[in-house]
């Protein structure tokens, strides 16, 4: 056995998962305050704003659940919203597949409920997730750590929403977020490539498309790469702690 | 449609997106160039949220300069390695002093 197949063997997939999650939760508790002073904005009854914290997972799906259903939007429309907005869980989920494979049943059903930008950006800046024991601490320990933090920063915004003064900019955290868990990933060519195709077709269609425009975005640049069917370069040597 | 009735159905349609391709199709069956592409799908979900927070968050007659300086900055460190909390609390501090500034 390798020397770095025995680190692997004895690292705590619990430590890594804790040590890679929490700059990220730090980093997501004031999309979090955002999302918390949103549900009192909007006049949603707290315990349904509050408990589609948790059911949603995500602050996309969540605060287009909340602004649907402020407005009154019917069922359809509502489905309709959240399945435009939820494309890229389906990238996501098709990306993270062969995690799961090897998982037992009721991780096959659970898991996939955790899927977000973050666990899934922390997920694939690893190489040393192929055991199946492994990847399931590591994955159930980074979800329920961002979990905690992500209920607790929208409670604190539902509380503190209205004493924030107007000078902090929290309308950056969204993009500074997004950003900061991009650039380490721009390793390849094709990984630039993606993200500026993406990015690009983005801006491009905001405007026309609206909610649209990212899953429109998404599938073009996917397709794009699709039709190119280069292989990406392997990954470089593994580092000591399993990060790419 | 009760409140609770359109959360549930909410999140069951959230789960069902998450686990399309885990628990509910066959993944081992996806084309090899589909499968090539989704290697990049990471980066290219990323990148265009961050061009769509951006454009999101920018309202009224702010000037442009108030939301791509801080986000240079995140940028830039970011490229350095700096923890992700510390990016995004550098893009606030800088977001909020261009405000203070008047710009």
């Amino acid at each position: 056995m390798s020397e770095s197949s025995v680190l692997t063997a004895v690292r705590n997939p619990d430590a890594d998962a804790i040590r890679d999650i929490t700059p990220v939760t730090l980093a997501v508790a004031p999309l979090g305050f955002v999302v918390g002073v949103t549900i009192l904005g909007l006049g949603i009854p707290p315990g349904i704003g509050h408990l589609s914290s948790p059911l949603l997972y995500s602050g996309s799906a969540q605060l287009t659940y909340l602004t649907l259903v402020a407005a009154g939007t019917g069922l359809p429309a509502l489905v309709g919203g959240l399945l435009l907005v939820n494309v890229r869980l389906v990238v996501y989920s098709a990306s993270l597949a062969s995690y799961f494979r090897a998982q037992p049943a009721w991780f096959r059903l659970l898991g996939p409920a955790f899927i977000v930008d973050q666990t899934v950006a922390i997920v694939t800046d690893r190489d040393d997730l192929g055991d199946p024991v492994r990847f399931r601490r590591y994955w159930l320990t980074a979800a329920a750590l961002l979990g905690a933090v992500w209920v607790t920063s929208i409670v604190a915004g539902w509380f503190l929403g209205p004493f924030v003064p107007d000078s902090l900019p929290l309308e950056l955290a969204a993009p500074a977020l997004f950003l900061g868990l991009l650039v380490p990933k721009l390793a390849h060519r094709r990984s630039v490539l993606a993200a500026a195709v993406a990015g690009g077709l983005a801006a491009v269609l905001h405007g026309p498309l609206g909610a649209a425009s990212l899953p429109g975005a998404v599938v073009a640049s996917l397709g794009l790469l699709a039709l190119t069917g280069r292989r990406s370069p392997p990954p470089g040597d593994d580092a000591p702690g399993g990060r790419r | 449609m009760s409140l609770p009735l359109s959360l549930l159905i909410a999140a069951l349609t959230t789960w069902i997106a998450r686990a399309s391709f885990i628990a509910l199709l066959p993944s081992d069956r996806l084309p090899e160039r589909l499968v090539v592409a989704l290697e990049s799908a990471t980066p290219a979900v990323l990148g265009a949220l961050t061009v769509l927070a951006l454009l999101n968050s920018r309202t009224g007659d702010v000037a442009l300069l108030r939301h791509v300086a801080p986000l240079f900055v995140a940028a830039g460190l970011a490229l350095r390695g700096v923890n992700l909390a510390l990016v995004v609390l550098a893009a606030l501090v800088t977001g909020a002093a261009l405000q203070l500034l008047g710009i």
